[in-house]
């Protein structure tokens, strides 16, 4: 498996990945979300953004991306999303873009800290992040609709463990 | 005092407003939006509302803003985010609690917005507590969620108003 800086040609495989039954519901997707929206979303990505993808056998198998936030009072913050694509899970896929997505984070944009929402009920995804240094912050009632209802999402937020041990 | 819907024509009122907010004033818009309300304005999307809150008097004047943005993933997010500024001399009138009150109430009656959220400076206690008694809970405290200009990092209360919670 291999991790690269993720190419607008990338879409129509990420897309594909974004649509998955057990995928989607994580990553706030549709059944019906076009693959314009991942290609719009691709080209808006700026400077300070990273997004990775990983791949096998020139296939995708998963995607990751930090967005850094744009306000001057946040910029020292990134929010952080991963996915792996349903037949890829439980291989250390995420993981690796994970800890692609932290140093970067870390050594090259030099963030004091990233933040993440995931589904309380996804207990592999907040086991990994928990194991990369992140910790719950806070439990967001309702905050995403899955399957016909209202689910909650846990904010989870990681400090620059550098500056974070002065 | 009315509450109207916001025109391009209140901008160097806005811009006049938050240039008298001292940074991290509680609820105030942020930095980003407080440098060019014309440019705020201009950007906001069909899903965003904003509203100014005047005196109802021959000139009227502006005493407050209302900013409640909403998720633009709107089928998998019934989320928005609210702010509201008060001008410093209508500050201490009580007019903070009527608007967060009305800017809830907008929310849940006419947007049918599952969650409004609101982010709190964790030493702005006064805030704080303004927001509790609109109703808003806090879920979490999220570590140096801001940073001032002078380079120290602030945390953060973040607050929800959930509809059917």
């Amino acid at each position: 498996m291999e991790i690269r800086p993720v190419e607008l040609e990338d879409a129509d495989a990420i897309a594909a990945i974004r649509r998955e039954d057990g995928v989607r519901e994580g990553v706030m997707s549709l059944s019906g979300e076009r693959t314009d929206a991942t290609v719009n979303f691709l080209r808006s990505l700026s400077g300070k953004d990273r997004g990775f993808v990983a791949v096998e056998d020139g296939k995708i198998i998963g995607f990751a991306v930090l967005l850094s936030e744009k306000d001057p009072s946040r910029e020292h913050c990134a929010s952080i999303a991963v996915m792996v694509g349903k037949n890829s899970q439980k291989r250390g896929v995420g993981r690796a873009l994970l800890a692609r997505l932290t140093d970067c984070a870390d050594n090259e944009l030099e963030l004091h800290r990233l933040e993440l929402l995931v589904l309380t009920d996804n207990e592999k995804a907040v086991k990994l992040y928990k194991s990369a240094g992140f910790t719950v912050e806070a439990t967001k009632k309702h905050a995403a609709v899955v399957r016909g209802a209202f689910v909650d999402e846990y904010l989870m937020g990681r400090l620059h463990s550098k500056e974070a041990a002065i | 005092m009315r509450l109207r819907p916001v025109e391009p024509k209140d901008a160097a009122a806005i811009d006049a407003i938050n240039a008298l907010i001292p940074e991290g004033e509680y609820l105030s818009l942020s930095v980003k939006d407080r440098s060019d309300a014309a440019d705020m304005i201009s950007r906001l999307t069909p899903f965003d509302h904003m509203f100014v809150f005047e005196t109802e008097d021959e000139n009227p004047e502006i005493c407050a803003i209302v900013l409640l943005r909403v998720n633009h993933q709107i089928y998998l997010r019934r989320t928005s985010y609210l702010r509201v500024i008060v001008a410093p001399k209508y500050q201490g009138k009580g007019f903070g609690k009527i608007l967060i009150d009305a800017a809830l109430k907008f929310a849940n009656d006419e947007l049918m917005m599952e969650r409004v959220e609101v982010e709190i400076p964790t030493d702005n206690i006064a805030a704080l507590k303004l927001c509790k008694s609109a109703g808003l809970k806090v879920e979490g405290i999220a570590k140096d969620w801001l940073r001032t200009s002078d380079g120290r990092y602030v945390d953060a209360y973040l607050m929800a108003r959930c509809r059917s919670v």
